[in-house]
């Protein structure tokens, strides 16, 4: 089978200090995959080898099949949407956006109709003889994206090409980035921090901790089945608590006796997702249920949904409700009842 | 519309200054061209007269604009051609280096202009330690009141004015941008041409006309280095004004260096303002 991209034993140290240890992954052609990982994780660097900026201390890098090791950035078959966009200062955006071609010596003809299909994909057409520094944020970023795509690479990759943005425009500039990607079905390494970006854009997400990726899945698994504790705190909110399984059941110093559904037995972390959890005023006599008592701390009301923040015998458990815009809010300081299906919670082995 | 009344305001400083010292003299300068030397050494106004545009002529002054302007050209050349290479080095330096190599090219600034010419004489002249090493490969017994040693004291002199602006262009680009290149296909050699030294034109441009107006003017170096016998546009200025006492041809030289001067800058701009890929 042949992969758009694939890892073998890759690591980069610098200066002794490893940035990626020894990364295997794969990545299939057409493939959406975010890297994804806090500031420092090595996914940038993971991007920068794939693209030839970097050359790994060891390891072997594929594109296609073929060994890239040797290859000089300029003559891989990839191109990069940077973070900070990097369009030249001195060019106007339709000089910047065919300069790949210009540089290959391209024909002016087949050259005008790639721009006429990026045209048509990114909507740009108003100011391509605008130079960059007299564009927004967002018009630069699409300018960006165009100057990669317009070479029609093996690869594209995106080094966190939404950070610099504002959350609306982030979320727009996300489905049209999707929906671009979809249409090319072109393979796409996406770097990003942002666990929600990386949930709702990818079909594969390799999360990076420490220049280890921790887990590649698709989305759902992630979220719903994270197989390390650091995978479970770093996408979405989550309530993560160590503890001890034994026959179905987890008991920690503050939660005795919650059931749970698992094939773990012994140390183990149990992790509840805030939107699994209900709460009432009095303790439900469901026995599929879970029940705790806790004192509600803070509530953080956000619109469509509130965040209630509870003591549970001195620790904090974050609970998520929609907002159905009748129920009344519990007040601060009020004793609440946590109740939760054991089936929905998740239990991870403690490994170390 | 209060903003912008302020900003005129800003530029009222320079604008009397430059009113007061340079436009009005040189306005007195030029309409001295108009005027005649009278056997006193004094000019006369009694009418206008066309006397310097004759002398022009009878002086035989072409070759030495000629000279003069070849001569600015050479070490213009000269000093990109050390500056840039030197300028794109020390950028590539880490910060602590960068900037002792700038204080080291600002070193001349703080010795007298003369006495730094002066310092050149003794290195050009005969048993003069350039001499002596140059001997080894050439017959030369001393360079001094040469050509060459005008080129020397005068690359010597302006190869800062070359060399700051364009390392100052050159750490204004951003690496990324660089990088960016290399991702879009162009090799090392395009990356610096499309991206590198399109992006230091400015900076070379000021290098250009910082080095070549004042060695097109020159008077001390070509004065110093090069003997009396030497004729520069600079010391033919200052012979005429001073031991000739002709005002008139002084003023009509002057205004063609500084013609010169304009039209070399107007075509260094429209340079400055081609297609850039």
């Amino acid at each position: 089978m042949t992969y758009a991209l694939e890892f073998k034993n890759v690591s980069k140290l610098y200066d002794k200090n490893t940035a990626v240890n020894s990364l295997n992954f794969t990545v299939n052609k057409g493939e959406f995959f975010s890297l994804l990982g806090p500031s420092g994780c090595g996914k940038t660097t993971t991007l920068r080898l794939i693209a030839g900026l970097e050359e790994p201390t060891q390891g072997d890098i594929f594109i296609n099949d073929k060994n890239v090791n040797q290859i000089e950035p300029h003559l891989r078959p990839v191109n990069t949407v940077f973070q900070s966009y990097s369009l030249f200062p001195h060019l106007s955006v339709e000089e910047n956006i065919v300069f790949g071609l210009k540089i290959r010596n391209f024909k002016s003809k087949e050259i005008a109709e790639r721009l006429e299909e990026v045209i048509a994909l990114i909507d740009l057409k108003d100011y391509l003889k605008r130079k960059p520094h007299q564009l927004s944020g967002g018009q630069q970023q699409r300018v960006a994206i165009a100057r990669a795509l317009i070479n029609k690479p093996e690869v594209l990759l995106m080094d966190e090409p939404l950070g610099a943005l504002d959350l609306k425009l982030r979320e727009r500039l996300q489905v049209e980035i999707k929906a671009i990607q979809e249409s090319l079905k072109i393979t796409t390494i996406y770097v990003t921090h942002d666990q929600n970006e990386a949930l709702a854009m990818s079909d594969k997400i390799a999360v990076m901790h420490n220049g280890d990726i921790l887990q590649l899945d698709d989305p759902e698994k992630l979220y719903e089945k994270p197989q390390d504790p650091f995978v479970a705190s770093f996408l979405g909110n989550s309530n993560v608590f160590l503890g001890h399984v034994e026959n179905n059941i987890f008991n920690s110093d503050y939660m005795k006796n919650i059931q749970v559904s698992t094939d773990i037995n012994g140390s183990a972390f149990l992790i509840l997702r805030p939107e699994i959890i209900s709460f009432s005023l009095e303790e439900s006599g469901d026995a599929q249920q879970n029940s705790i008592p806790g004192v509600v701390e803070h509530i953080l009301y956000r619109g469509s949904w509130v965040d209630i923040v509870v003591n549970v015998n001195g620790v904090k458990v974050e609970i998520s409700k929609e907002n159905n815009f009748q129920t009344a809010l519990p007040r601060e300081g009020e004793i609440l009842f946590l109740s939760w299906n054991a089936t929905k919670a998740w239990i991870l082995k403690n490994e170390t | 519309m209060k903003l912008r009344r302020f900003n005129v305001l800003l530029g009222l400083p320079g604008v009397i200054f430059l009113t007061l010292f340079f436009l009005t003299p040189s306005l007195f300068i030029f309409s001295y061209i108009f005027g005649t030397r009278t056997p006193t050494g004094k000019t006369a106004f009694d009418r206008i007269y066309f006397d310097s545009f004759r002398q022009l002529l009878e002086f035989d002054v072409f070759p030495i604009i000629i000279k003069s302007f070849n001569t600015a050209v050479i070490v213009t050349v000269i000093c990109l051609l050390i500056g840039y290479p030197f300028a794109y080095q020390i950028r590539k330096f880490s910060n602590t280096m960068k900037y002792f190599s700038l204080f080291l090219i600002s070193i001349p600034f703080l010795t007298n202009f003369l006495a730094r010419t002066y310092a050149w004489k003794i290195l050009v002249s005969k048993n003069g330690l350039l001499t002596r090493l140059l001997s080894i490969f050439t017959n030369v017994d001393s360079l001094l009141f040469t050509d060459f040693a005008v080129i020397l004291g005068m690359v010597y002199v302006y190869l800062p004015f070359m060399i700051l602006p364009i390392f100052s262009s050159l750490e204004n680009i951003d690496d990324h941008l660089l990088e960016s290149a290399r991702d879009l296909y162009a090799n090392p050699f395009k990356t610096f041409y499309y991206i590198t030294f399109k992006l230091s034109l400015p900076g070379v441009i000021a290098g250009i006309v910082l080095t070549f107006i004042p060695s097109l003017g020159a008077y001390i170096i070509p004065q110093i280095l090069g003997g009396s016998k030497a004729m520069y546009l600079g010391n033919f200025t200052v012979l005429q004004y001073i031991q000739a006492s002709n005002w008139p041809l002084g003023s009509l030289v002057s205004l063609i260096i500084l013609v010169f001067m304009g039209l070399a800058i107007n075509v260094l701009f429209k340079f400055e303002g081609q297609k850039n890929l």
